[in-house]
């Protein structure tokens, strides 16, 4: 359980806990009595509203309280829209947590009754949303919705439509794997299963796969390409488009790369992209002597990288944090995302940790 | 600020498809899904969205939405609300 949650469960407990002990407590003074009990109790109510409707942990509990309530037309809505918000809010945390601003923003349904809603020149979408129980459809509808608009925007023009469906479908397909299955199932029949297909999608889905199974999807390509569109759009750049391409099949190859071998961890300095990695298979040799580790991102550095990946294995990641600040203040990078992760190499998966270093812009 | 996603309640759709006048020509299924070309009726209603201040409406098919926010964003950008 999450510290977050933790506290939530805490202040809860409390606010009950004033509530009783104020009627224990206060009995010669029925008025006082009354008065901070009912304090303590509303205020519980009126938290226990916002943690089952605003925080993406409680969200699904909020779902299913909502579903008890599903008499009623307003219980009907929040069964759905809890539901919705509660996976997509979660996912979009951990997403957060891995690579800040590939989704910035977490999801809220906003319920349409009048079409008067549509009458602008503006472009706009509403989806139909089922009874609570066709919950894994809304579900696959929202999660494809909020991924498209949500993730990368600015980016997509950049990226070849293939990639952009093998990008979307592993994304799709682990926020649905990790959420609702039978969502996921909904999304593999309808969607998944038919841009297999189609031209190049099978070829990018196995690269982005591996990518993401080494933990490097969020981490690395999506924030590449998050950075390349904050650059560029709304520009129309042909290169870009062919420097994305060759960037995925640079890192699914650094993915795919076996360990000990030399080459597949070089630099890819592009005209937009421009990006090294240094590898630390064994954190602990930095304690001995970080020397090593602190020319070779020299060199990138001056063979043109301008973000530094710091990839390091095993859960002794002190050092590598130590070795991270090290060289942001020597190179003047400074630390952008750090987040540790499981690296699934073939069927055994080890602790990883991920440090990403950027330039001073 | 948070990522909206709208959505219309099946215990709304009625009311809603009534006001926006086309009840009676889906019930008389004379409307046809923008991305696939089936025929629209009550069931099989997915989504709706504007398009050169016209409203139009697909179908129920997963596929027919994740087709549809491609082609969104291959011009320029998902510039749905």
């Amino acid at each position: 359980m999450k510290l977050k949650t933790l506290v939530y469960f805490f202040a809860g407990a409390v606010l009950v806990l004033i509530g009783f002990a104020s009627f224990v407590l206060l009995t010669y003074n029925v008025f006082l009595q009354f008065g901070v009990a009912m304090g303590s109790w509303t205020a519980f109510g009126v938290f226990l509203f916002y943690v089952l409707t605003s925080v993406p942990t409680f969200e699904g509990a909020g779902a299913w309280i909502a579903n008890g309530l599903s008499a009623f037309n307003i219980g009907k809505k929040n069964a759905v829209a809890l539901k919705i918000e509660h996976e997509l809010n979660t996912a979009q945390e951990l997403i957060s947590s891995q690579a800040k601003g590939i989704m910035p923003y977490p999801a809220k349904v906003e319920w349409i009754e009048k079409p008067s809603y549509l009458d602008t020149d503006e472009e706009k979408v509403i989806i139909r949303m089922r009874e609570h129980n066709e919950n894994p459809r809304n579900v696959a509808f929202a999660v494809v919705d909020y991924v498209s608009k949500g993730m990368i925007p600015f980016s997509r023009l950049y990226i070849t439509k293939p990639i952009q469906n093998a990008i979307d479908a592993t994304i799709v397909k682990s926020i649905l794997h990790e959420k609702d299955e039978s969502a996921l199932d909904f999304f593999l029949t309808h969607v998944l299963n038919q841009k297999l297909t189609e031209n190049g999608v099978q070829h990018y889905l196995t690269f982005i796969n591996n990518i993401n199974k080494r933990g490097l999807l969020t981490r690395v390509l999506l924030q590449e390409f998050n950075e390349l569109g904050r650059k560029l759009y709304p520009v129309i750049d042909q290169n870009a488009t062919r420097e994305t391409t060759k960037y995925v099949e640079q890192l699914h190859g650094l993915s795919t790369r076996v360990r000990g071998v030399k080459h597949g961890a070089d630099p890819f300095i592009g005209n937009h992209i421009k990006v090294a990695y240094v590898l630390i298979a064994e954190p602990l040799k930095i304690l001995t002597s970080d020397e090593p580790y602190l020319q070779y991102p020299n060199r990138c550095l001056q063979d043109g990288a301008e973000v530094l990946y710091l990839l390091s294995c095993g859960v002794t990641n002190k050092a590598t944090l130590r070795l991270a600040n090290k060289i942001a203040k020597l190179y003047g990078l400074h630390v952008v995302n750090s987040s540790e992760y499981n690296d699934v190499v073939g069927k055994s998966i080890h602790k990883a940790l991920c440090v990403e270093l950027r330039k001073n812009t | 600020m948070k990522r909206k996603i709208y959505a219309v309640h099946d215990g709304d759709l009625e009311s809603f498809l009534n006001d926006l006048n086309v009840l009676d020509k889906i019930n008389r299924e004379q409307i046809m899904c923008q991305k696939c070309g089936c025929v629209i009726i009550l069931e099989n209603i997915g989504f709706f969205f504007t398009s050169d201040g016209e409203i139009k409406i697909c179908c129920d098919n997963l596929n027919c939405f994740y087709e549809f926010k491609r082609s969104q964003m291959m011009l320029g950008g998902d510039k749905t609300q």
